[in-house]
């Protein structure tokens, strides 16, 4: 008889990105062992999700676990993934074996919505590569950001070149690019999910859309999706970065991030009484009010990167056409024993 | 006096409220819209001084765009605009790090009708239990530590 097991987890939808790789790696390692739930802020990432099957927590059969990852606290020392998180914590809860099965979160999208192309109108008329962009984020962690002209500078380089589209929620911060397609508050979390799909590369910092970029499924035709992310020195490199990606971080260039992430939340104080304002969370090296992590981390090298990927996409007609593949035939629990 | 004092005070005087001089033309300052009871705690004073150098900058481009001849005056201007435009985005500067931000509606002459200020908001009380983030705070290993000396290093 299969266990019927509800996860739970109120984070961040990045946070929640990573509870759906646990879930499918837990079906993947014990198929048909468990009927599963899901209780998250964001149920447009758990949309066409095959693993999901409807629970009720009075059902006195249903485990309900709240999910975490305490991992986290070993990510300066050893060398884990964010993805690891909470496979390791289920794995522990339930007395199994797991371990990823793929390099990701698991996004599942209808075959509708891979039809519908992007609607950008005039303002993409010469069918340019389309980029999604970030380019700001939550208030809690402004120690993510990096300054909004850079993020400009990098549109203008590209201009004729690259059509980037500016997403973010409403609520937080994102300050506004010219010359760009401007989606900020205009977007579900399910239409973000559909535009990373569409879309040709991503721009971010440590957010959601990169969780998306390696997550959502690829288009046919793709080999990979372009993602350059600006992380300077908060978190370290092995613990966010996917392997398709730039990941462009100052770990180990400075002091403050010698040895890993530091792990703080400003940049200075924002005085809204939160506790991310005590000293001990604030970054210790700013510089013209970016943290110097971030400072470090230059227009022109954000442009070589993505150049770099463009370079790599010239060449994808000579690639064999492949779809991220999405089943793993062999039975992976002989793979992790 | 440092770099960034020198700069201060460079544009101090672009961010003083232009109303107060006598025959200002009022319908340069722009109009604001965004949200309230934000941070920063000198919120007022730093929408204040966005309005000011916007407006300010909407005087020389109104004079701009009336000129009929005289280049002398077309190049005073012209240096008046972007130095204006120099003293936004120090403003920008300032305020980025804290997430302030002040997006400006323009016409097609860069005249800026309205600023649209966003914020961080205040954290909220609900059943005497305060929301908020979530956050996390890994502790720095003794290897980590030890290289500065930093009082409030955990």
């Amino acid at each position: 008889m299969p266990r019927k097991l509800i996860l739970s987890c109120r984070l961040s939808p990045g946070d929640v990105m990573m509870l759906t790789a646990a879930l499918r790696d837990l079906h993947r390692h014990y198929p048909g062992q468990c009927v599963t739930d899901v209780r998250t802020p964001c149920p447009d990432l758990w949309l066409h999700n095959p693993h999901i099957t409807r629970l009720e927590a009075s059902d006195p059969e249903v485990e309900f676990i709240e999910c975490h990852y305490p991992l986290i606290q070993r990510s300066n020392q050893e060398a884990l993934h964010f993805i690891h998180g909470y496979m390791q914590f289920l794995a522990e809860i339930l007395g199994l074996q797991l371990a990823p099965t793929v390099f990701a979160g698991d996004i599942h999208l209808a075959e509708d919505e891979k039809r519908v192309p992007l609607q950008l109108d005039e303002f993409n008329g010469a069918n340019l590569p389309v980029w999604i962009v970030v380019a700001g984020g939550k208030y809690d962690f402004t120690i993510k950001w990096w300054h909004r002209r850079r993020y400009q500078a990098v549109v203008d380089h590209f201009r004729g070149r690259i059509c980037f589209v500016q997403v973010g929620e409403k609520e937080h911060y994102h300050p506004l690019l010219k010359n760009v397609y401007d989606l900020r508050g205009k977007t579900t979390l399910r239409e973000l999910v559909r535009l990373v799909y569409h879309a040709d590369g991503v721009l971010c910092g440590v957010t959601l859309l990169m969780h998306l970029a390696a997550a959502v499924p690829l288009k046919v035709g793709q080999f990979s999706r372009p993602a350059v992310v600006i992380a300077g020195g908060r978190e370290a490199p092995h613990w966010e970065a996917y392997p398709t990606h730039q990941f462009l971080h100052a770990v180990g260039l400075l002091p403050c991030c010698a040895n890993g992430g530091c792990w703080r939340s400003r940049t200075v104080p924002l005085g809204d009484g939160d506790e991310k304002d005590d000293p001990k969370n604030l970054c210790r090296d700013v510089v013209s009010g970016l943290p110097r992590c971030m400072d470090m981390i230059s227009e022109e090298s954000v442009i070589q990167n993505i150049e770099l990927q463009l370079a790599g996409r010239e060449r994808q007609g000579a690639q064999p056409v492949v779809e991220k593949p999405k089943t793993n035939p062999t039975p992976v629990i002989e793979m992790i024993r | 006096m440092t770099a960034a004092a020198d700069i201060r005070t460079k544009f101090l005087s672009c961010y003083e409220d232009p109303l107060i001089t006598p025959g200002f033309a009022g319908d340069c300052y722009p109009e604001e819209a965004g949200g309230e009871g934000a941070v920063p705690a000198n919120v007022h004073e730093a929408k204040a001084r966005f309005k000011a150098v916007y407006a300010r900058r909407n005087v020389c481009l109104r004079a701009l765009s009336r000129l009929k001849s005289g280049d002398a005056e077309r190049r005073t201007l012209t240096e008046q605009v972007l130095f204006l435009t120099e003293a936004i985005d120090h403003l920008e500067d300032v305020y980025a790090p804290i997430g302030f931000v002040a997006e400006p509606v323009m016409d097609d002459t860069m005249f800026t009708r309205e600023l649209i200020f966003t914020h961080a908001r205040l954290a909220s009380v609900k059943g005497g239990v305060r929301e908020s983030s979530f956050s996390l705070y890994i502790p720095i290993s003794l290897e980590n530590a030890d290289e500065e000396e930093d009082p409030d290093a955990p």
